[in-house]
């Protein structure tokens, strides 16, 4: 029964997906809401039952699926960021005339893909999540059918994503091959025999697969085309979870790895040069971006860069304390632009958000919270986070990737800061068509400033939440 | 949690009710709200005195609250947390009681003002914040309610933004006030290095240890002490207060009479062992204090806003509470403080009655023979009056006299003497103000003759419970040579405020000095008789004679246009050529020609971004290629 | 230090082979090379008559399915030693299946014309 316990999550998710996908199919009695309710219930029920399996070490299936804290903490955060896509769909979906039941179903199975992905210590069941969220990542960011872009991303993420994968599978067979096991603890193991050069070249296959879906340069290229064509509501989504699963793994291999693996100097080496180019190549890129949706996915490339910090100064807290900002951060910078759309159409350039947030005060003031907690101002929690990072990585001896990090952090001002000039001080050309009875879409945007605020100023609970995640790496 | 943590809690309420909703509810739902929540914190302050009187019995007088610790950085530290004992029972009944009064005087005053709910709004803030200042534990928090008070007075200086002159007054008072702020901000910091604390406890035990180097010390107390002369309008700082008359008349009465203004005496009072312990700073402050009560005095003398008059007249009284705290005597400054928040306060609502009777008259030189249009104005006015003039047996009187007396006992004559003089001054002020307003000569136009009417129940009322109490406040604190309850007053603050050093003034020298007092107060009504009753052409004949004095007066000394021509223009001149040399020409060109170069940098980057995925494959390739030769060479 | 050296020398070798290819590469082009695809067939064209795309689907949803079915021989290898549970677990395995079947089939994924 302890088993079925540890499914439960899992169980609630795609339960939910199938019968979401059934309802789309009637005619009528699958109304948009109705599709929503089920959603919003199916994640709730996965929630409520990962919360019932918090501290108690749960394991599942021969150890295979393990819901550790950090798995569970990461849970928590899949299923906000799914809940959050949900609302944020209801009505896009019908300004856009996209199929509804498949965008609901795809994104909780997405999370559950997700959830897998962080449940294990197995490398091959993370290959296996892995697979489960990227196929319907691909259709999600292809939802829009009518709309080339969207086409256009989905192929894009499709062919780059089976090209990632087949070095991980392939990763996955040179360490098998070498090690016996895909147990991350058996691959720390130091050299006993056999080649330990195939093992690393296993390794950095793996590794090279997660770093492209955290979006690291130079895995990163995909990213701005998939953000940009797919649906909005789907790029909130993507915005921060799947980067925080692919963290979440990357910090289980290289954990026990810094401790008993060898060419630690290397990968360390090789990571902070990954980081290095990815918060320059992220933040300046953005700054000569046009379209809104453009600037947060190079911004999300920057953060990933930032988090990467966190990761080689082996700062697990602080990692999952950024993810979590980040969560937050993206999804509700998202929410903003899905907010200000009008029906049938969004407003993605630049000059067209000129004195929106005079004309709607709330959205417009939430979103400059936000992108000021993104460039990191006090007192909200993206400052904190990054406080938390570069100091860390300076006590961990890495000056020089907090002095980057510091620097183009104050680069990334300047485009956070340009979309609040736009929109506050620059007078608008035309009146916009802005469909303003969305109050899903209020709901996360008040949730995401309250997280950031709360996060920033009181962020107590939430810290000792993540030391007991982080003890149970 | 204990009864006084809920006294802010009410106001605040009402404030964020009426700052949400405030435009859409109707004006009785707002009036009765807004009322309600300060009598609701003035029942729990009320609550919280009994409670507190009980427990003082059990020798437990000083109660405290941690709500969270607020900031923890390093050794840094402060809580939100609340502290109730003696003096902060004294001023959160004032604040709440003379509050709710003036709130309901408000409904009366404002009935026709479009923007009602907002006024309300702030004026719930500022109580709320007001409390804040007076229940903070340590300075730092006592800091959030010193700015929250000067951001609502600012809004409520403000309130008819419409009118120039009062934004202008408004940005003047804020721009004042953070020169002061600044004082207050820097001297919590040096206190902080000293004592290693901001907590008032912790303060008391470091100053009576000795833990802080006297110099140190000195040099906090003084510039916490600017802060003071900021908030509470003191020399050189008071220059915003006559002008913040701008503002509804109940805010003048409330926040720039008997509350916000009086906080900087309140802070020096409840940091008594800090200026005990650095009689330097204690000097300073007493001489400021005695200057300024001369000064706004000698300017009071001869303005004609009816308003202004009382500005100065406020000035000047808050320049005796400092006269007090700073020879020692903080039980007197803080006993003057509390008889001056009711009859000050009563001063400004009855000026706020003859105002609303007169359509919006200011001008005394366009009043006279009020008495019997304003049937129910004119005695309680005349009450304040007497009151602050200092005639014997009213709380105006004790109250002065309590801080000569002590001036005396401490040796300070010359302070004491610039107070009595001082006392002179009011007498004659306040009396020139009663004979201009309400007796000779109807000087007022036809049409506004017409449109005379005393003022409604709902302003007079508040009116009448103000000079009752204007009257008896005073019995709570009879000097020494009256008798066996003496002196309740500054006993109940004794746990707070360290008794004064016994006086060494014999029974005799303190009742020559009462019977001097009211013969100055006698001298000023007297004086005032004769210029503006008996023989109403000697003041012009005055003026006529000494014409430079007379207009050095009435424009206060020129001490506006002083501190323009030695303070404002240089620094406006100089900040354009800093801006123009400096920030254009270096610093504008620096960042133009960094963001210029970053945005070629983004250019570039972009440039790989082709959109093609066989470069997007080619560069995870690239990647992959490099972390093997890492790895593996 | 040497490392670095040999990577300078043999990234900035495959640099210049990859432009020397660009650079003096003769560019012929025509419009028939320009297109898309170039297998023979024009890519402008009337479509082949009588070509249903439904076809395309139904293949693959019938991969689909045969693929999931071919998931009964491992489980039938352990049904023995599992006996009752596992016969639940084919069950639910089945039901997700059929819960597929009728999505497509709802869809008008079986829809010929």
């Amino acid at each position: 029964m302890n088993g079925f316990a540890a499914l439960a999550p899992l169980l609630f998710l795609v339960g939910g997906a199938i019968l979401v996908l059934l309802l789309g199919t009637r005619r009528n009695g699958g109304t948009n809401s109705v599709q929503a309710a089920v959603s919003i219930a199916a994640i709730a029920a996965a929630g409520f039952s990962a919360a019932r399996l918090w501290g108690r070490a749960v394991r599942a299936f021969g150890g295979q699926l393990r819901f550790d804290e950090a798995a569970l903490f990461m849970t928590f955060l899949f299923l906000l960021a799914a809940a959050m896509a949900v609302l944020l769909g209801m009505r896009y979906l019908v300004r856009h005339a996209m199929p509804r039941g498949e965008y609901y179903g795809l994104l909780l199975l997405a999370a559950c893909g997700l959830v897998i992905m962080t449940a294990t210590i197995n490398l091959l069941i993370v290959f296996l999540g892995l697979e489960v969220f990227s196929v319907s990542a691909y259709a999600l960011s292809g939802l829009n059918r009518r709309d080339d872009r969207s086409a256009e991303a989905a192929a894009k993420y499709f062919l780059i994503g089976s090209f990632a994968s087949a070095f991980v599978i392939f990763g996955l067979a040179l360490l098998f091959g070498t090690r016996g096991s895909l147990d991350v603890h058996q691959l720390a193991l130091p050299e006993t025999g056999g080649s330990s050069a195939l093992a690393l070249t296993g390794l950095a296959l793996v590794v090279s697969g997660l770093a492209f879906k955290i979006a690291l340069v130079p895995f990163h290229m995909y990213q701005p085309d998939v953000y940009e064509g797919a649906p909005t509501p789907v790029a909130a989504f993507f915005a921060a979870a799947p980067k925080a699963a692919g963290f979440l793994v990357l910090l289980r291999i290289l954990v026990p790895h810094f401790q008993t693996g060898i060419r630690n100097e290397a990968i360390i080496e090789f990571l902070s040069a990954v980081a290095v180019a990815t918060m320059i190549l992220g933040n300046f890129a953005a700054l000569r971006q046009r379209n809104l949706k453009r600037i947060l996915a190079y911004s999300s490339i920057a953060h990933a860069g930032y988090m990467l910090i966190a990761v080689i100064s082996g700062d697990p807290a602080g990692l999952l304390f950024y993810l979590a900002n980040y969560l937050f951060m993206g999804v509700g910078a998202f929410a903003a632009v899905i907010a200000l759309g009008g029906p049938g159409r969004e407003i993605l350039d630049l000059d067209e958000f000129a004195g929106v947030g005079r004309r709607y005060p709330w959205i417009g003031g939430i979103f400059t919270v936000l992108l000021l907690s993104m460039a990191g101002f006090p007192p909200t929690g993206g400052f904190l986070a990054k406080f938390y990072v570069f100091s860390t990585a300076v006590r961990a001896g890495h000056l020089g990737l907090a002095i980057v990090g510091v620097l183009t952090s104050l680069v990334s001002v300047y485009y956070y800061l340009r979309i609040v000039r736009i929109m506050f001080m620059k007078e608008p050309e035309r009146e916009l068509d802005v469909d303003t009875e969305n109050p899903a879409v209020y709901l996360v945007l008040f949730l995401c400033l309250y997280a950031v605020l709360q996060l920033g100023l009181f962020p107590g609970n939430i810290i000792t939440l993540i030391r007991q995640a982080t003890a149970s790496l | 949690m204990p009864v006084f943590v809920f006294i802010p809690l009410a106001p605040v309420l009402g404030a964020l009710v009426l700052f949400l909703f405030g435009r859409r509810l109707p004006r009785r739902t707002i009036s009765a709200l807004a009322c309600s929540t300060i009598a609701a914190a003035f029942v729990f302050s009320v609550a919280a005195f009994i409670n507190l009187l009980s427990t003082a019995a059990s020798g437990q007088n000083i109660l405290t609250y941690k709500l969270f610790t607020w900031i923890s950085a390093g050794a840094f530290r402060a809580d939100a947390a609340f502290r109730f004992d003696p003096l902060a029972a004294v001023m959160v009944l004032v604040v709440t009681g003379v509050g709710l009064l003036i709130h309901v005087y408000s409904v009366g005053y404002m009935s026709r003002e479009r923007d009602y709910g907002r006024y309300f709004a702030c004026l719930n803030l500022f109580t709320f914040a007001m409390l804040l200042l007076v229940l903070a534990d340590n300075l730092v928090f006592m800091f959030v309610g010193w700015e929250g008070v000067g951001l609502c007075s600012y809004l409520l200086i403000g309130y008819w933004f419409e009118k120039p002159s009062a934004a202008d007054a408004g940005k003047k008072a804020f721009l004042v006030n953070r020169i002061g702020d600044a004082g207050f901000l820097l001297g919590i910091l040096f206190l902080w290095t000293a004592a290693g604390t901001t907590s008032f406890f912790s303060l008391e035990i470091a100053v009576a240890g000795s833990v802080i180097a006297p110099s140190l010390a000195t040099l906090s107390a003084v510039l916490l002490f600017i802060g003071a002369a900021g908030k509470s309008a003191q020399i050189p700082l008071y220059i915003w207060l006559p002008d913040a008359m701008e503002g509804p008349t109940p805010v003048s009465a409330l926040i720039h009479a008997a509350t916000m203004v009086t906080a900087g005496v309140y802070m020096v009072a409840r940091l008594n062992p800090l200026y005990s312990f650095s009689p330097a700073a204690g000097q300073i402050v007493a001489f400021v204090g005695a200057l300024t009560a001369v000064y706004a005095g000698t300017i009071a003398l001869v303005q004609n806003d009816i308003k202004r008059v009382l500005a100065y007249s406020t000035i000047s009284q808050l320049g005796y509470m400092f006269l007090g705290c700073g020879v020692g005597a903080y039980a007197a400054g803080v006993f003057h403080l509390f008889t001056h928040a009711f009859f000050k306060s009563l001063l400004f609502l009855a000026a706020g009655s003859v105002i609303h009777a007169l359509s919006g008259e200011q001008d005394l030189r366009r009043m006279g023979g009020l008495k019997k249009y304003l049937p129910r104005t004119y005695p309680v006015f005349l009450v304040g009056a007497l009151v602050i003039a200092g005639v014997p047996f009213l709380s105006g009187f004790f109250s002065k006299d309590a801080i000569l007396v002590s001036a005396f006992a401490r040796g300070q004559w010359f302070v004491g003497i610039l107070g009595l003089a001082g006392a002179v001054l009011t007498a004659f002020y306040m009396f020139r103000l009663i004979f201009l307003a309400f007796f000779g000569n109807e000087r007022f136009p036809a049409e506004v003759k017409s449109h005379i009417h005393e003022s409604p129940a709902v302003m007079t009322r508040p009116l009448a419970v103000l000079a009752f109490l204007s009257i008896v406040a005073g019995f709570t604190g009879l000097p020494a040579v009256l008798g066996k309850r003496a002196n309740l007053f500054s006993r109940f603050l004794e746990p707070v405020v360290r008794p004064a050093a016994e006086g060494n003034l014999s029974l005799g020298a303190e009742w020559t000095l009462i019977l001097a007092s009211a013969a100055c107060a006698a001298v000023g009504i007297w004086l005032a008789y004769l210029f503006y009753v008996r023989n109403t052409a000697l003041p012009g004949r005055w003026a006529a004679r000494l014409p430079r004095i007379y207009r050095l007066l009435g424009r206060g000394y020129y001490v506006d246009e002083i501190y323009g021509a030695i303070v404002v223009n240089p620094l406006v001149r100089g900040a354009d050529a800093v801006y123009r040399r400096f920030d254009l020409g270096i610093i504008d060109a620096a960042v133009d020609g960094t963001g210029r170069a970053a945005g070629y940098f983004g250019k570039a980057a972009g440039l790989v971004q082709t959109g093609w995925i066989k470069d997007y494959a080619l560069a995870v390739l690239f990647g992959l290629v490099i972390f093997l030769g890492v790895l593996l060479f | 230090m040497t490392l670095a050296l040999v990577f300078l020398i043999f990234g900035l070798l495959g640099a210049v082979m990859v432009s020397m290819n660009a650079l003096l590469g003769p560019k012929k082009t025509n419009p028939v090379k320009e297109q898309p695809f170039e297998c023979g067939s024009p890519p402008l064209q009337k479509g082949i008559p009588g070509f249903v795309i439904k076809f395309p689907l139904v293949v693959f949803l019938f991969v689909l399915f045969d693929i999931e079915v071919a998931f009964l021989f491992p489980w039938a290898l352990i049904f023995r030693e599992m006996k009752g549970p596992a016969f639940l677990i084919l069950l639910a395995y089945a039901a997700v299946l059929a819960a597929g079947f009728v999505y497509a089939w709802r869809k008008g994924a079986f829809r010929w014309d």
